[in-house]
């Protein structure tokens, strides 16, 4: 472990290996590409709701996972999201409807605060960045409530118009729920890129930072780059979920949501990407399960989160992986 | 005047209540290096266990009060000692085992008790005057308890084994082992203490302002606001802090209204934890 | 034999930083570890005390086996602990620091350790209150000290307590040793720059790479730290 880690990373370009194929972020899109055949199934209203829930969640879940990657936990990504999804709901009525500008939109804004926010708060690590982020989810709920002109306070804005694709105007559900489909493929790409692209820098912040600086590493750099592309992402859930609800409502983006992102991912499994993907899927759907009861899933979360953190580490995809591992070792 | 002299009561006696919370939240946090996001849900549960004391055991008020800490007490004590002990160095598991718990405990009172908040009013009413000044008994009677409260905390903490042997713990966990302190016998106890403070706290206040199962998160966003600006550990910060919140709130809700002083201080929380992680009083009992 | 360390070994992960160490102390003795820096003194006395486990070998302490004691449990035993670096309790008032040392011994056998420290070291009354974080080295290594001897107890590990003083803190540290060995108590200290060490000393060992060298009289030890130049 003595040669500095910038010298020690691989470039990927030499020579192509199966083994070195992104498995986990092929098929975490590939789930998203399956998404939009949904609409070709069925009609129920239910499936298309649960379908709608799951994949806001999953692009909030993935903000959570970036961060994690890093071994920081954050409470922000409703914060974020709701950057993103204000964006959206203030320019959209003044006429800004396009899908692609929308989408870019509700990346950059929160990418873009993200940026000088990340350059106070990544100084602190653990515990003191965690109470930071909520802290930072505290602000802005109460930002929210003290800008009526802006946001509509306790209001929020309503009455959003739809957004069009290439002219044509996306308000039927399929529609609404496409357009949930793309933005989380927008969403799991950049993910996907983002720590694939850093990802030995990311193992070496994980692992142990400070040794990683000591050897050369420039931490601050990625770890802003990760809580940007984090933000970015994070509103990208905030559209998508404006989007589907055609309000933005301060309730939509309370502090106490990022604890459902956070058990996505961490009961999915936060060693690949597929986690906070298979996480969120599975959650959404049992919570939906509980029918009127929805609010006992979180009941469900916190035992679920207990058995991961005490027994099976790697939540539901690490704990599938290593089966399958000592399975075929058997063999 | 009257209204300034009442703000100043109604601070003070919600300080005395914020710095029952945070004396136990940065006592964990101080001693343990654990953020517990379970507080605000030991409040409630102090409240509920006090609430059903009373309406379905028929007990007097005063002994479901203690009802609720010691069932707030033991359920913290068995939880550090057979859950959270295992893995106590690792801050990110120690954290998401204290939310996996709110949520259990935060759906278990749903389930139980409904989502509606039940009729438990305080059992003394009335009000005592002097002049202008007009105070609810009832708010004296929680100032009077917190501040015997803090008083006996002070005491343990301070001129008994336990308390050396936890403020040690919390300085050099290895020298102080060495010096025969047992970890695994106080670690629990001082989760204990610190739940069986949130417990007190529900049980005594949550009638005079609400309960419901969802009355543990404005606590824990209060519990943090408090500890921060103390200063993480610190127990003099915590409680200086608790009142200078419960001041600023109360003059702020009474002179400007809304929110205005809630994200004061949040913003200078943030300030506070960036550029000076050690709080006002500038103390720091651990890293994190 | 009061402490009786046989082929002790001790790992930091990879790293073998105690290999096949035999050391004996009867009742009564001051044992000296001279060595230089990384011989593994240290790593011995944290051994003894439990906190670092042993990888392989046996400690025994009056006769009883260490290894299924744990840490917590030895100080009861009767083993006190000054580590290197002095490592007092920076929060704790110095009267804290010194009762941490008599933890669970009960209020009157506290009081009464109390008392007899005080006039061994008048610093514990001047500065009774203050936060030992806030005082000098040499005063921290006597509420270390202090603390260590607190509960009287029949041996008393000392890591380098000289380490860094001044000369008038040698000798409040060298007098109060020996009033504590003057009760009874038997010494184990490790010591770099032997000199004042050597003077409280009647049997040393010399460490090197994790290993004894060489053992004998005071006299005998001294001629070796001279020739190895650790004086
Ligand atoms: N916590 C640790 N982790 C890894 N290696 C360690 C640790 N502590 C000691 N070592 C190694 O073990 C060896 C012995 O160290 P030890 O501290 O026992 O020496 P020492 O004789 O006390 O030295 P000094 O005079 O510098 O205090 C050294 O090589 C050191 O690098
Ligand atoms: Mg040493």
């Amino acid at each position: 472990m003595a040669e500095p880690v910038e010298g020690a990373l691989p470039r990927s370009s030499a020579g192509f290996s199966w083994a070195g194929f992104p498995w986990a972020e092929f098929a975490a899109c590939l789930v998203f590409v399956a998404a939009f055949a949904i609409p070709s199934f069925t009609r129920s209203q239910l499936i298309y709701s649960i379908a709608n829930q799951a994949l806001v969640g999953v692009v909030a879940a993935l903000s959570v996972w970036i961060m994690l990657r890093m071994n920081l936990l954050t409470f922000a990504t409703p914060a974020f999201m709701a950057i993103g999804g204000y964006s959206v709901a203030i320019l959209a009525p003044m006429g800004v409807t396009d899908a692609f500008a929308l989408t870019a939109i509700s990346f950059v804004v929160p990418a873009l605060l993200a940026l000088p926010l990340g350059a106070l708060v990544l100084r602190l690590r653990g515990t003191y960045f965690v109470l930071v982020t909520y802290v930072l989810s505290e602000i802005l709920q109460l930002i929210l409530f003290m800008t009526p002109d802006l946001t509509g306070g306790s209001n929020g804005i309503s009455g959003i118009p739809a957004v069009t694709f290439l002219g044509t105007e996306l308000v039927s559900n399929r529609a609404v729920l496409k357009m949930a489909c793309a933005i989380g493929l927008v969403a799991c790409l950049i993910t996907a890129g983002v720590t694939r692209y850093f990802r030995q820098h990311f193992a070496a912040i994980e692992e142990n930072e400070i040794l990683a600086e000591s050897l050369g590493l420039v931490i601050w750099r990625y770890k802003v780059i990760g809580f940007v592309v984090a933000a970015g992402v994070a509103g990208l859930a905030g559209f998508s979920l404006v989007n589907m609800l055609l309000t933005a409502h301060p309730s939509s983006f309370s502090s106490g949501s990022a604890v459902d992102f956070i058990a996505y991912t961490i009961i999915g499994g936060r060693a690949s990407i597929l986690g906070p993907v298979v996480g969120t899927g599975l959650l959404v759907w049992a919570t939906n399960l509980f029918g009127t009861q929805g609010q006992l899933a979180q009941g469900m979360y916190g035992v679920l989160i207990l058995a991961v953190v005490l027994a099976a580490k790697g939540g539901i995809t690490g704990s599938i992986a290593t089966l399958f591992r000592r399975v075929r070792g058997a063999n | 005047m009257e209204q300034f002299s009442q703000a100043m009561i109604i601070g003070v006696s919600l300080g005395a209540q914020y710095a029952l919370l945070a004396l136990g939240f940065t006592l964990i946090f101080g001693i343990l290096g654990v953020v517990n996001f379970s507080h605000g849900g030991f409040y409630m549960l102090g409240g509920y266990v006090a609430y059903s004391c009373v309406y379905h055991l028929g007990l007097p008020y005063p002994l479901a009060v203690l009802a609720a800490v010691f069932a707030t007490g033991a359920l913290g004590y068995l939880f550090e000692l057979v859950l959270l002990e295992r893995v106590i160095d690792d801050h990110l598991s120690t954290l998401m085992l204290t939310l996996g718990l709110y949520l259990i405990v935060s759906t278990a009172v749903l389930l139980i008790f409904g989502p509606v908040s039940p009729e438990f009013p305080f059992p003394v009413s009335g009000a005592w005057r002097a002049g202008p000044i007009y105070v609810p008994l009832e708010n004296l009677v929680v100032l009077a308890v917190c501040v015997c409260a803090i008083a006996g905390l002070y005491a343990l903490l301070f001129s008994t084994d336990l308390g050396r042997g936890l403020r040690a713990l919390a300085d050099d966990r290895d020298v102080a082992m060495a010096q025969g302190m047992r970890p695994k016998l106080l670690f629990p106890l001082a989760f204990a203490l610190a739940t069986g403070l949130a417990g007190l706290t529900g049980a005594l206040v949550t009638p005079i302002l609400s309960l419901s199962p969802s009355v543990g998160d404005p606590v824990l966003a209060t519990s943090f606001l408090t500890v921060i600006l103390g200063g993480l550990g610190s127990l003099g910060g915590a409680a200086l802090a608790a009142f200078v919140v419960g001041i600023v709130e109360a003059y702020t809700s009474v002179y400007f209204g809304g929110s205005v002083g809630a994200l004061v201080l949040f913003i200078l929380v943030l300030v506070i934890l960036v550029f000076r992680p050690t709080g006002l009083l500038g103390r720091e009992i651990r890293g994190a | 034999m009061l402490l009786e360390i046989e082929n002790l070994g001790v790992r930091y992960g990879g790293i073998t930083a105690l290999n096949g160490v035999s050391i004996a102390v009867a009742e009564g003795e001051t044992v000296l570890l001279v060595g230089a820096n990384g011989a593994g003194k240290s790593s011995t006395i944290n051994a003894v005390i439990g906190l670092v486990t042993a990888a392989s070998g046996r400690i025994t302490f009056d006769g009883k086996d260490l290894g299924s004691v744990p840490c917590e449990r030895r100080a009861r035993l009767g083993i006190g602990y000054s580590p290197e670096g002095r490592r007092v309790f920076p929060t704790l008032t110095v009267t804290d620091n010194v009762l941490t040392g008599a933890f669970g011994l009960g209020r009157a056998r506290q009081r009464e350790a109390l008392d007899w420290l005080v006039t061994v070291f008048p610093l514990l009354k001047d500065r009774a209150q203050q936060p030992a974080g806030q005082l000098s080295g040499g005063q921290q290594q006597i509420v270390a000290l202090a603390r260590a001897m607190c509960a009287f107890p029949r041996l008393l590990l000392l890591d380098e307590p000289f380490l860094g003083l001044a000369p008038v803190w040698i000798e409040q540290i060298s007098s109060a040793i020996t009033q504590l060995k003057a009760r009874g108590t038997t010494v184990l200290m490790t010591e770099q720059m032997a000199r004042p060490a050597l003077k409280l000393a009647t049997r040393g060992y010399v460490m090197r790479g994790g290993e004894v060298r060489r053992s004998g009289t005071v006299a005998e030890i001294r001629a070796v730290a001279l020739a190895e130049e650790y004086l």
